[in-house]
């Protein structure tokens, strides 16, 4: 009579303990596909939207921005970005500084500094100097100077309106950008 | 053949959209570049010549988005 008892007991708990792994298995894959449908929803907008013949407009799965990005580092592919701006631009690397001639005029570009070169046939002459920074602050600091590369190539002007406006934004094109985050802070 | 516009930011260079520029709406394309211009600031540049253009189109493959500067 004990051992029908004890069977029963351990029959009982036995089946408890499969209800209990059924249940959590059940509840592991609920999850499951609930991240999964999470995932889905936190894709960005341009995933979505369709051109005029149904195919994707606008995707995000660059290898840039997928795990290839993972391959190299943000630095390395600066350094990249940097050497095809300098090829663009017939800028050069020379001491330390990137040197970059646009007409008679030359600029030398350092890590938040520039100096215009009044001779640049001398390299003993008198330059101007000015600061530059990014508003947006963050981006590693060989893309900060293919930015200004590309500012000066295009628009050599700009060094006088940096020069002479401190802490005023301008946009390529030399309007200013009133919207700069980083106006007041400096 | 895909198309790409992209900026420097603190993650390196980062691609904002990619299309198929033989399909794509382009006004649709000029519409999120004037959007991302006037929140940053930064205005489009073609990466095959280093000079910045006012709108893209179909001819451009690689686009940078290139962002103010301060002096100071």
């Amino acid at each position: 009579m004990t051992s029908a008892i004890v069977s029963a007991l351990v029959l009982t708990l036995l089946l408890g303990v499969i209800a209990l792994l059924r249940w959590e298995f059940a509840y592991f894959a609920l999850r499951r596909t609930g991240m999964q449908r999470l995932a889905d929803e936190a894709r960005p907008y341009f995933w979505y939207a369709n051109g005029p013949r149904g195919l994707p407009l606008f995707t995000d799965n660059s290898p840039r921005n997928g795990l290839g990005a993972a391959r190299i580092t943000r630095e390395q592919r600066a350094e990249a970005f940097l050497r095809r701006i300098l090829k663009l631009t017939g800028a050069k690397k020379v001491d330390g500084a990137y040197v970059l001639n646009v007409g008679k005029v030359q600029f030398q570009l350092r890590d938040r500094f520039i100096r215009r070169m009044l001779n640049p046939k001398d390299p003993e002459s008198a330059y101007e100097e000015t600061c530059f920074y990014l508003v947006h602050n963050g981006m590693p600091k060989v893309e900060e100077i293919a930015t200004a590369l590309l500012h000066l190539s295009n628009n050599p002007a700009l060094f006088d309106k940096w020069a002479v406006q401190n802490g005023v934004a301008f946009k390529a094109d030399g309007k200013v950008f009133d919207r700069c985050p980083l106006i007041g802070l400096r | 053949m895909s198309a790409r516009i992209l900026t420097f930011s603190s993650q390196g260079d980062t691609t904002i959209l990619e299309y198929d520029p033989a399909t794509a709406d382009m006004d649709e394309v000029n519409r999120v570049i004037a959007e991302y211009e006037a929140k940053t600031g930064a205005q489009p540049f073609d990466v095959a010549t280093g000079e910045r253009i006012e709108k893209v189109t179909r001819a451009q493959n690689e686009v940078l988005m290139v962002h103010p500067i301060a002096g100071g």
